[in-house]
């Protein structure tokens, strides 16, 4: 009686929703399932491993792995934000000024350059958030905006030029150094995660992210703060944008102004890759983790075997495309955009 | 009498707000005058009517598509793919006749018609396929033409090699772009009322207009009614191609060469003009009519900011928050207006 | 003399993945007849309409129409043979006007391009005036009133001429007075000879203007009523449950409460929506609220909740003065709220009814560093899922996936499990089946009888006098009057009569056959 009376109210929502039969649930239980995305990383690795053996030598092995991270670190940003069902276009902008505005202090040693990069990024981050959450622009438009500002206050306060880190040693030990073994990026970028995931699973704000993405409104009336809520994404996809340029600046040892450019395209990439749906309420930062981790080394494969960066661009570009394409609609989505 | 004075208010009110974008128009031109002795030569004149042409025309693209509540970041990169790509397949259909497009290095001499027609095409069939992804493969729009930007860009750099060509030597090319009416009248800019107007009539007295419209405020009943929303968003979409592709067209006629870096930002400009002109994310609010005095206004401000000897990178700063306090401004007025409903 | 059928549909079957939506049914419509499709949710009712419009093919069976066969394969196809089809909520675009709304996809034009806009306003006009409404062809749909909207998806239906009009729980929305209006519509076109399906939860309105009853259970026809055998809601009930006997009578326990004042409201005003509100709720009582759709009482309830900013006034919690500036406040001090719309305030339909149920209640689950353990949150969820009997197969089931009346139950879950001691609640048994409509009032009597203060706004005032303490009488923003259990007053009749003073019975005493024009 119970299963007969539930089904009958299935076809009550027909009218206002999309079909849930027992194969949409099936496809949803897969596509949440973390083991999909360890089983396309197995596959990746070994096409790669057996068109360019060198993936798996010890220094492209670390060398990928700081990539990863440092992208990594920018996408989980970006998954918490998406997870509120917004989006944040600014995050390689944010990357840049913060960079730069921090690279003001290089003379005053490392310690306060990064300090002052760290805040910057947060700030940054918060004012999206506020314009967000307070003025109710929405997110694409404000960031679209502010990708826009930050990237043009980059290159002004820069004037075009770039500062170089020799001597820095602290500073670029957090992209070229190690702890424990493990490069310094690698280290953060999985503190990160497992931070971020205890946050997600065991807190009240954390939980309450889901919520807050799926129905706004109902979280209102349930209690929610949801602007508290946008603001903090958004200040956490800055700082974390923040946090990876230093690494990033490290790798060629300079700062210039134009280094954050593309990171949001690899970040919302690695953020839908690994389960986050653009529409919100959907995804988790584990499958983010993996999500990087598959988007690096395909990179990293197709560099090795000789494409040029612009076809690397392209290949970018394209990954976006297919991987949206694939993951929203493949294995279930709602509604329309 | 204190109710005279309060209707007079009120009319004063509804005026300023209707005609909003004139007055902006009107005060742009009057902080030029004072900002620069410049301003008001015919030299200037024609650089801001040949700026307001190219980012307009792309802008009427847009509006097109941000109706739909859609939007469409490639254009920019578009701008660039276009010719490059009409050039090489120019080179390709031209060899097989003999004759040798580019020569000298980069130097392009013959093909005009060709390269022209493949811009075009090329643009629109790119818009095409932008369409038919979002639609039928669901891709949000941001994301397809996100992803096509950096496409694109990287494609124009493939086959551009990275080094620009220059046209100097194709007869003929340079007519768009410096041609002048009356000794004075940049050609471009009529091309861009032309299309404007055809934009604005269209959308206003045809079948197009309902339909679009319908399709943007609420898809669902424009469905239920009939309407046929994928043709519509593919149409926006073909449309914003074409746009860019005349835009290109203009641009490298103007300049008589062709890289793949040029254009870089435009579809932040090309956004900026249609929020500007009234037309929000929302879809189906905005006209064709707005998105025209919006460009003139954009191409002011542009102007008025490289006369008073600022770097280019203000502008990209400027546009970014005309972009936000423009949507914070219009979405103030229709949340005012559902607060009270 | 029978008159010969204008449609008639013959072992109509129609599956889903999963269900099977209609069995065999079989299903007549006469000229100038006005039929009502009744049954609970699932029955059947909107798919069987859905396959006249067009929207869905059946699987089996025959239709047809004039005594032809015919095959409605799409909406285009229903149009023109002369099926208009209203649905529930209104779909129209709101940025542009009534005669653009009107006329989409079908727009008049003039030399064959442009489009002609005299012509579309004047014959807008005329169907709105068809139709007893005058309005302005170039307002905008989202400057229009609920009732207007309606009209205007109506006038959409009308403007091909149909010869059946399929009107499907378009009176949901509406109060009293509107629906009033559309049963004279109703009236006037089934005098003109147009059939009509009308599809509806709310009996007392399918008694009053059926010429016919048809009732669907679980996707068969299982019987009509006709007007000549003067049916009472009893008799539609009893078909849709398949029961002979139902329970109306819901013990409401004694009469009379504790007497604590435990949420008092006073002078509470917003300009435009209600003034001087005053309202004292006690431990053990539920209040009634009654009044037309505009009365301002959806608006109080959701001022007292902090949703909505008030101009004027104070709330009283146990005596102490509160300030109420957004609902987190307002659940801080024990007030929780069912709204009238669910899906969109109530639940967050992808999420899970454990998630739905415990999200409310996240601070007093934690531990005092803001962390709990996830399995507490679902023993919580489970023991509200027992005692409320919400039937859900798991704690993870996405809530869009339970019928209305298991969702209502979900969001009262929620508020349950804060132990809150006020809630107001808006229409509670909108949408929500027969069955568990009773589970609710009985839920609430409990509720009251545990010492909780209810204040309950419906626009069916049985259901109001069937649980309520006392009902209050809103009218423009006012209480303008209190109705105790127990006085005279205290009954339908005269509390609809407090509501509007000129208050007609809506019913057509025509016959299936009206005069023809």
């Amino acid at each position: 009686m119970n299963n007969i009376e539930i089904k009958r109210s299935t076809l009550k929502a027909f009218e206002h929703m999309p079909r849930r039969t027992e194969l949409t649930e099936a496809r949803e239980i897969f596509s949440n399932s973390l083991l999909l995305l360890l089983f396309i990383l197995s596959i990746v690795l070994a096409i790669g491993g057996i068109f360019v053996p060198n993936v798996f030598q010890i220094i492209n092995l670390a060398n990928v792995l700081r990539i990863v991270s440092i992208v990594g670190l920018v996408a989980l940003g970006e998954t918490l934000v998406l997870l509120t069902g917004e989006i944040d276009l600014s995050v390689g902008s944010i990357m840049s000024l913060s960079l730069v505005v921090g690279g003001l202090l290089l003379d005053h040693g490392s310690g306060w350059a990064l300090a002052v990069t760290l805040m910057c990024g947060l700030l940054l981050g918060l004012i999206n958030g506020v314009a967000v959450a307070f003025g109710k622009v929405p997110s694409l438009i404000m960031t679209l905006g502010t990708l826009s500002v930050y990237g043009g206050l980059a290159n002004v306060t820069a004037v075009g030029q770039a500062k170089y880190l020799y001597g820095l040693d602290l500073y670029l030990w957090t992209g070229k150094g190690y702890i424990l073994g493990m490069p310094v990026p690698v280290v953060i970028f999985l503190s990160m995660i497992i931070i971020c995931f205890l946050f997600q699973t065991f807190s009240k704000p954390g939980r309450t992210i889901y919520y807050a993405g799926a129905n706004n409104l109902a979280a209102y009336y349930s209690g929610i703060s949801v602007e508290k809520i946008k603001i903090g994404v958004f200040g956490l996809a800055g700082l974390f944008a923040a946090m990876a340029g230093p690494m990033y600046a490290s790798q060629t040892n300079r700062v210039t102004p134009l280094q954050g450019i593309g990171f949001e395209l690899s970040a919302i990439a690695i953020a839908v890759l690994g389960g986050t749906s653009i529409e919100g309420a959907r995804g988790n930062v584990i499958g983010t983790l993996l999500g990087a981790l598959i988007y690096g080394f395909l990179l990293n494969i197709l560099s090795l075997s000789g494409i040029g960066t612009y076809m690397e661009q392209v290949l970018k570009g394209a990954m976006l495309i297919i991987i949206v394409l694939v993951f929203q609609n493949i294995l279930g989505r709602r509604g329309n955009p | 009498m204190e109710d005279e004075q309060a209707i007079k208010q009120n009319i004063m009110m509804e005026l300023v707000k209707k005609n909003a974008l004139l007055l902006v128009l009107l005060s742009l031109v009057a902080i030029g005058i004072a900002s620069s002795s410049s301003f008001f030569t015919p030299y200037n004149w024609q650089n801001i009517l040949i700026s307001v042409s190219t980012l307009g025309v792309l802008a009427l693209g847009q509006t097109a598509v941000m109706l739909l509540r859609q939007v469409d970041l490639s254009v920019g990169s578009l701008m660039a793919f276009a010719p490059i790509a009409a050039i090489s397949l120019t080179e390709a259909t031209l060899s097989l006749t003999g004759t040798k497009v580019v020569q000298g290095g980069n130097y392009v001499t013959d093909g005009l018609f060709l390269i022209v027609v493949f811009t075009w095409v090329v643009s629109s069939l790119v818009g095409w396929l932008i369409g038919l992804v979002t639609v039928k493969a669901r891709v949000p729009s941001l994301i397809v033409t996100l992803g096509m930007l950096y496409i694109l860009r990287g494609t124009a750099y493939i086959f551009s090699g990275g080094h620009p060509m220059y046209l100097t030597r194709l007869k003929g090319f340079k007519w768009l772009g410096t041609a002048k009416i009356f000794g004075f009248v940049p050609m471009c800019f009529l091309l861009f009322l032309a299309i404007a107007i055809m934009a604005i009539l269209l959308l206003k007295y045809t079948r197009i207009g309902p339909r679009m419209y319908a399709t943007g405020n609420n898809e669902k009943a424009a469905v239920y009614s009939g309407v046929n929303a994928a043709f519509w968003k593919i149409g926006a979409f073909i449309f914003s191609g074409f746009c860019a592709g005349i835009a290109s067209l203009i641009y490298s006629s103007r300049l008589e060469s062709v890289e793949a870096a040029q254009a870089t930002g435009y579809e932040l400009a090309s956004i900026a003009i249609v929020v500007i002109g009234g037309t929000t994310l929302e879809g189906g609010r905005g006209t064709m009519f707005g998105t025209l005095l919006a460009a003139i206004i954009l191409g002011l401000i542009i102007n008025i900011i490289s006369l008073i000897g600022l770097v280019i990178w203000y502008q990209t700063i400027i546009i970014g928050l005309i972009i936000i306090a423009a949507v914070f401004l219009y979405l103030r007025k229709v949340r005012r207006r559902e607060l009270i409903g | 003399m029978v008159e010969k059928a204008l449609l008639e549909m013959k072992g109509i079957s129609k599956a889903f993945p999963g269900v099977q939506a209609l069995k065999s049914v079989d299903f007549l419509l006469r000229k100038g007849e006005v039929v009502s499709l009744i049954g609970q949710n699932g029955a059947g009712k909107s798919t069987l309409v859905s396959i006249i419009g067009g929207i869905y093919l059946q699987d089996d069976g025959k239709i047809s129409i004039d005594g032809k066969p015919v095959n409605i394969s799409n909406p285009a196809v229903a149009e023109e043979l002369g099926i208009g089809m209203v649905h529930q909520e209104p779909t129209l675009v709101p940025n542009m006007n009534i005669s653009a709304n009107v006329f989409l996809n079908r727009e008049l034009l003039h030399k064959g391009m442009f489009l002609d806009f005299r012509s579309m306003n004047e014959q807008t006009i005329n169907v709105l005036n068809q139709l007893g409404f005058k309005l302005d062809p170039e307002t905008l749909i989202e400057d229009l009133r609920l009732v207007e909207k309606e009209v205007v998806e109506i006038a959409k239906a009308m403007l091909v001429k149909p010869r059946i009009l399929i009107l499907d729980e378009v009176t949901a929305p509406l109060n009293t007075d509107e629906a009033d209006h559309l049963f004279n519509l109703v009236c006037e076109l089934k005098s003109k000879g147009m059939a009509i399906i009308f599809i509806s939860h709310r009996l007392t309105e399918v008694v009053q203007i059926s010429d016919r009853i048809v009732i669907l259970r679980d996707g068969r026809n299982v019987g009509e009523l006709l007007r000549e055998q003067d049916p009472s809601e009893k008799d539609i009930i009893a078909l849709m449950l398949g029961q002979n006997a139902f329970e109306t009578h819901v013990d409401t326990g004694s009469i009379g409460f504790d007497g604590e004042k435990v949420l008092s409201v006073a002078n509470l005003s917003k300009k435009g929506f209600f003034e001087g509100m005053n309202v004292d709720l006690h431990a053990g009582e539920i209040v009634g609220m009654a009044g037309l759709k505009g009365a301002g009482i959806t608006e109080f309830m959701k001022a007292i909740y902090g949703a909505l900013g008030t101009d004027a006034g104070q709330i009283f919690v146990r005596g102490g003065l509160v300030g109420i500036k957004k609902p987190a406040d307002a659940i801080k001090h024990g007030i929780g709220m069912l709204t009238n719309d669910r899906q969109k305030e109530g639940l967050a339909l992808q999420r899970g009814v454990e998630e739905n149920i415990t999200i409310s209640s996240l601070d007093i689950l934690s531990n005092k560093l803001k962390f709990f353990r996830t399995r507490s949150l679902g023993i919580q969820a489970a023991k509200l899922i027992k005692s409320l009997s919400i039937k859900t197969p798991s704690l993870r089931q996405e809530v869009m996936n339970l019928s209305g009346g298991n969702q209502q139950k979900v969001v009262l879950a929620k508020w349950l499990l804060r132990n809150l001691d006020f809630i107001l609640i808006d229409e509670p048994t909108r949408g929500v089946d027969v069955k568990t409509k009773t589970e609710i009032y009985k839920l609430l009597i409990e509720l009251k009888k545990a010492g909780k203060a209810i204040l309950l706004a419906s626009p069916e005032i049985l259901e109001l006098i069937s649980i309520c303490d006392r009902i209050l009488v809103v009218d423009s923003g006012r209480i303008i009057k209190e109705v105790q259990r127990g006085s005279a007053s205290f009954n339908e009749g005269s509390i609809l009569e407090i509501m509007h003073v000129d208050h007609l019975s809506p019913s057509c005493r025509v016959g299936p056959i009206g005069a023809l024009i």
